[in-house]
């Protein structure tokens, strides 16, 4: 079981990578996150039923996992003049400036728009989004709609 | 950057590299770095606990005391570590239900149960070592039973608040499933 619960985890772990870079800001907070979200999905993994795509059910927890998680509230401190060749180790491709800038963006908002989110750009359905998240097909729409306006205005 | 930009953004993220054995390793409660952490806390209050039990009979003349009293304190001691490890294992589990909603809100429903529990424990046992050292007052005199209370009084403190800012996220994060405007 072991075996086919890593091979499931190493082909979709850039599931787990971007809601890691969504809802956490340091580098150190990601690798705990991240593995925090493997912990959860191995113990949840007995109960997948294979009635959903893999896809859902990892997204379901990873965003699970990542909002009720405690983490204290930190100062960041990003003063720097010049940039450093490399300030942790890499263990992952580096996020280019884009997807820097767009990461940034999207950690500015609500933990519950993070997720409406993140399976909109993801391709989910309307009604997959709201299957996840718990909220109605009808308001996924407004909400999703409202995100955009947020983001619009933060990245213009 | 637009939205669509942002889409495009979206799909090129994401490369994970890891492999088979880290992924393994992570597996691996030990290595674990957020419940390593409570669980250190955890079984730290528990040797304290044991080892204060363990002593306290023959460092505070604990036989000299009335026997209801002793009994309060082990009662009491026991209850507390009893919530430690209901607090411990619920932070464990944060994913309960089918969606996020109602998952978060089971979580809230826990989380609050267990810190109203430990609010319980904690006072429990923080009255019954003062009643334990109130039965010897004079022996120990005005000074170092106001340090012990206050030393208690501090610890609550520091328990409550734990438990508050946990239970706080949630609740806020609960709030933000609400389909209502006003809800943001």
């Amino acid at each position: 079981m072991q075996q086919a619960f890593l091979g499931i985890i190493e082909e979709h772990q850039n599931i787990i990578y971007k809601v890691c870079h969504v809802y956490r800001d340091s580098k150190e907070d990601q690798e705990d996150l991240f593995q925090d979200i493997v912990l959860q999905l191995w113990k949840a993994y007995p109960k997948f039923r294979k009635e959903s795509k893999v896809t859902t059910w990892m997204y379901r927890i990873a965003l699970n996992t990542a909002i009720a998680i405690y983490r204290k509230n930190s100062v960041a401190i990003d003063f720097k003049e010049t940039i450093p060749e490399k300030i942790h180790k890499t263990d992952s491709t580096p996020v280019s400036q884009n997807q820097d800038m767009m990461f940034r963006a999207l950690r500015t908002l609500s933990e519950a728009d993070k997720a409406v989110i993140t399976l909109y750009l993801e391709d989910f359905s309307y009604k997959e989004i709201a299957e996840i998240t718990g909220i109605s097909e009808n308001y996924v729409g407004v909400r999703i709609n409202r995100i955009k306006n947020k983001l619009k205005k933060i990245l213009n | 950057m637009n939205i669509d930009d942002l889409k495009s953004n979206w799909d090129k993220a994401g490369i994970g590299n890891k492999d088979r054995n880290e992924l393994s390793a992570i597996l691996d409660i030990q290595n674990h770095p957020q419940l390593k952490k409570i669980q250190i806390k955890l079984v730290i209050e528990i040797v304290l606990l044991i080892a204060f039990l363990a002593t306290y009979n023959n460092i505070f003349d604990g036989a000299d005391k009335p026997q209801w009293v002793n009994i309060t304190l082990l009662a009491a001691s026991l209850f507390y570590m009893l919530t430690d490890f209901l607090g411990y294992l619920t932070l464990r589990k944060p994913v309960q239900g089918e969606n996020l909603k109602e998952s978060l809100q089971q979580f809230y429903k826990k989380l609050d149960r267990v810190r109203y529990f430990s609010l319980i424990g904690s006072s429990l046992f923080g009255l019954s070592v003062l009643m334990f050292f109130a039965t010897g007052f004079a022996e120990y005199g005005v000074l170092k039973f106001t340090v012990l209370f206050i030393g208690l009084l501090f610890m609550m403190y520091l328990l409550h608040r734990n438990w508050a800012l946990r239970t706080k996220q949630i609740k806020k994060a609960c709030m933000q499933f609400k389909e209502s405007p006003d809800a943001e």
